[in-house]
């Protein structure tokens, strides 16, 4: 009987130990839980392309780039992905303006080929573009844009609160840099001046010149 | 006889013995045949990530629909500034707001809040039948001025308050400056800068920002209701 038993605990041992040893190793991508985009195609000669997207465009010129969108979250996720000018913050610091706001600028320079991308989790996309300078008389200098991932359908939350409350919104931008090549010209007129004399009959300059 | 019949009975004990020896033996034998495949490698993938603002709890999980609610205030017979004003605090405990830049903003960055509709937004009720400003800057902030709406109100963001703090969850805060504090005036400060990062700020790193304070004039006689502006934040590799 022993060895019948033997023979049984083996047979259980063997089930349990191919068990644990045909569970196959899962390889996952490590996750920082959002979404986002980085430049597609930065280049070697220059570091900064590797964050945002930096060119130098002559009058009426095209150029050719693209953008990686992420979505490193759990679940599926519709992003929109566009354009707007770039605005100054408070304090002067580089902000973007929103998705409402009139583009005037470099955001209307350019054209990306997708708007709205649907990506599973972990998965990318590439979505190339263009930037097209103005023909006609562009700012010589640098002229900056925004390209922007936002979440399509984010949450909101009720609001039933007595003293109301801030909905909150989350978008990741990358600064678009056109440099314009041409002699930057700033010129200053006095299309005014006037002076007067004070009661002393002393003459009164307000601009102490 | 009888030594025969043990012998028989040992040796078909002994038969079934080895039989499930052979089976174990079989068994086992085939995850070590997998397990010699060369398709058992372990792999690991690193995802290079991207710059990304969210508002996380003390636990870094994101929060699903984020919101700071504004103290309740009495009907107001009298336009409701300074002291008297509506407060919040954007950023708390349980709702942190975070930037993580794994390497993907090299040359600094920027974290703003802006309303989501634009310099023309406005505090509305669920109805959509009464609202304020939150852009207008007449002078003690109790009147409409010249802008493109009818009423009144301004909301002021405060970065840099007693008790705004920068935590660095990795990485370090230095070169990474808090906004100063600013009151949104439409076409003139649209967007309030919570967070600078210099380009000498960290590569790799993970912040967050707790204790924004704000503040919201209402207007005299403002309708007793629930309120709600869009702001979104947008964090940019600059």
């Amino acid at each position: 009987m022993d060895l019948v038993r033997r023979g049984f605990t083996l047979v259980i041992l063997s089930v349990v130990t191919l068990s644990f040893l045909l569970i196959a190793p899962v390889a996952r991508a490590a996750e920082y839980g959002n979404i986002g985009g980085k430049p597609a195609r930065p280049r070697e000669d220059n570091a900064r392309s590797q964050s945002i997207f930096i060119h130098e465009l002559d009058p009426g010129q095209t150029v050719e780039d693209a953008i990686e969108v992420v979505n490193y979250t759990n679940v599926t996720k519709t992003l929109l992905v566009y354009a707007t000018d770039s605005i100054v913050s408070s304090g002067g610091a580089f902000g973007c303006a929103q998705k409402v706001d009139e583009i005037k600028d470099v955001g209307g320079w350019i054209a990306l080929t997708k708007n709205e991308v649907t990506l599973k989790s972990g998965q990318t996309e590439i979505i190339p573009f263009t930037i097209t300078a103005p023909s006609f008389r562009p700012q010589v200098g640098e002229n900056n844009g925004c390209i922007v991932v936002q979440e399509k359908n984010a949450a909101t939350q009720d609001i039933e609160q007595d003293g109301g409350s801030i909905a909150i919104s989350f978008r990741t931008a990358i600064r678009v840099a056109i440099w314009i090549p041409g002699d930057i010209k700033k010129s200053l007129r006095i299309l005014g001046y006037a002076a007067s004399r004070a009661d002393d009959n002393s003459l009164v300059d307000p601009l102490n010149i | 006889m009888k030594r025969n019949k043990l012998t028989r009975i040992f040796s078909h004990r002994a038969k079934f013995g080895l039989s499930a020896i052979a089976l174990f033996a079989g068994i086992t034998a085939i995850p070590v045949l997998v397990l010699a495949a060369p398709n058992t490698e372990l792999t690991q993938t690193i995802g290079a990530g991207t710059l990304v603002t969210d508002i996380r709890d003390d636990t870094g999980a994101s929060v699903a629909a984020p919101s700071v609610p504004m103290s309740a205030v009495a009907y107001p017979f009298e336009c409701l500034v300074g002291g008297a004003a509506p407060t919040g605090t954007f950023g708390t405990n349980t709702e942190r707001i975070y930037v993580d830049n794994p390497g993907a903003a090299n040359n600094g960055w920027t974290l703003t809040l802006a309303a989501t509709s634009g310099a023309t937004a406005l505090w509305q009720n669920a109805g959509l039948t009464e609202s304020y400003d939150f852009n207008d800057p007449t002078t003690g902030r109790c009147d409409d001025s010249a802008d493109t709406d009818g009423v009144a109100g301004q909301l002021s963001v405060d970065p840099s308050s007693g008790t705004a703090t920068l935590t660095a969850t990795s990485g370090t805060t230095t070169n990474i400056t808090q906004g100063s504090a600013s009151a949104y005036e439409e076409g003139v400060t649209d967007s309030i800068t919570l967070l600078n990062a210099a380009a000498g700020s960290d590569d790799y790193g993970q912040w967050y920002m707790t204790g924004v304070g704000l503040s919201q004039t209402i207007p005299l006689e403002q309708a007793a209701d629930a309120y709600t502006l869009d702001l979104t934040l947008t964090v940019t590799a600059s």
